[in-house]
């Protein structure tokens, strides 16, 4: 096989590399095996580039996948947590109930957010940049109870339920977002 | 005193000590990574690139191409080591020398020669 034909086949092996990957360094590395072709004999090149494939491919996918945020197993913790909620707002006064969906509630939800800061890429922004979703999902809930309750629609323990997860989300919000302030302002002052 | 850090693989090792001696490209790193070892590692695109990504990532070595004008044809992305990546690379040089020393004291018959 010749010297072109071969990185012209290495160009499309470089096809199962993560693409990130392939678009920083593809032409590096085409660029290396033409210099090594050029100073070396072609099987060696050739033998030792099957070697180097077979090792790096799946390690590039691999680190591909950690550095890639996987949202899911936090999600179905979150889900959980609104069931366990919605378990204790319904059961009421009822203590099978209520104490089995508030630790439900509490413990998915830690778990939830123990996952969800584990899946974050490395390379995600800050945590805190979200906290105007918080502050104005609070209000948000809220008005919802009172527009609900307007309506004629009775349903005590749920309303105080949406309520207080209304009140929470605001003050969440707000210490999110005095966090988020703080930390702008630091690393603009480091800048 | 032990560090804290963890030894490098050796892939990262090798090119970490490659270029403490200045900037070098990814071709003649491989090359001098290959000097080093007297030819015993060479090292294949995949893993050049990849241990590259991967401190550059760690902070341990930045790219240089942009810093000065090169007279070399085609257009080769040049790498260095940061202060970090000096410090670490200085340590793993100074694990290996303590242990060959050791190593070599404790050989029946003397040093290695």
């Amino acid at each position: 096989m010749s010297q072109p034909a071969i990185v012209r086949l290495y160009r499309l092996v470089l096809h199962l590399y993560p693409r990130p990957f392939r678009a920083e360094y593809g032409a590096d590395m085409e660029q290396l095996l033409l210099d090594q072709l050029h100073d070396e004999r072609a099987p060696v090149v050739i033998g030792r580039l099957i070697v180097d494939l077979a090792v790096t491919v799946p390690n590039q996918h691999l680190e591909a996948h950690m550095r890639t945020p996987n949202r899911l197993v936090p999600f179905a913790y979150l889900v959980i947590a609104v069931a366990g909620l919605v378990l204790a707002v319904l059961g009421g006064s009822e203590p099978k109930a209520l104490v089995p969906g508030l630790v439900l509630a509490v413990g998915a939800g830690a778990i939830g957010l123990i996952t969800w800061r584990h899946a974050r890429s490395v390379r995600d922004s800050s945590v805190t940049a979200g906290w105007w979703k918080f502050l104005l999902a609070g209000p948000l809930l809220i008005i919802g109870v009172i527009v609900a309750a307007g309506a004629g629609i009775q349903a005590w323990f749920l309303g105080m339920g949406v309520v207080l997860a209304g009140a929470a989300s605001f003050a969440l919000g707000a210490t999110l977002g005095i966090a988020h302030l703080a930390r702008t302002r630091t690393r603009g002052a480091t800048a | 005193m032990p560090s804290d850090r963890k030894p490098l693989p050796a892939a990262s090792l090798h090119i970490v000590l490659a270029l403490l001696g200045g900037e070098l490209h990814g071709y003649a790193l491989m090359h001098r990574v290959a000097d080093l070892s007297d030819g015993a590692v060479r090292m294949g695109p995949g893993t050049l690139y990849g241990t590259l990504n991967r401190l550059r990532d760690e902070g341990l070595i930045v790219e240089t191409t942009d810093r000065a004008n090169r007279d070399d044809g085609e257009r080769r992305r040049y790498y260095e080591l940061t202060a970090s990546g000096r410090r670490v690379a200085l340590d793993e040089l100074s694990h290996l020398t303590t242990l060959v020393e050791r190593v070599g004291r404790d050989l029946p018959g003397g040093a290695i020669a």
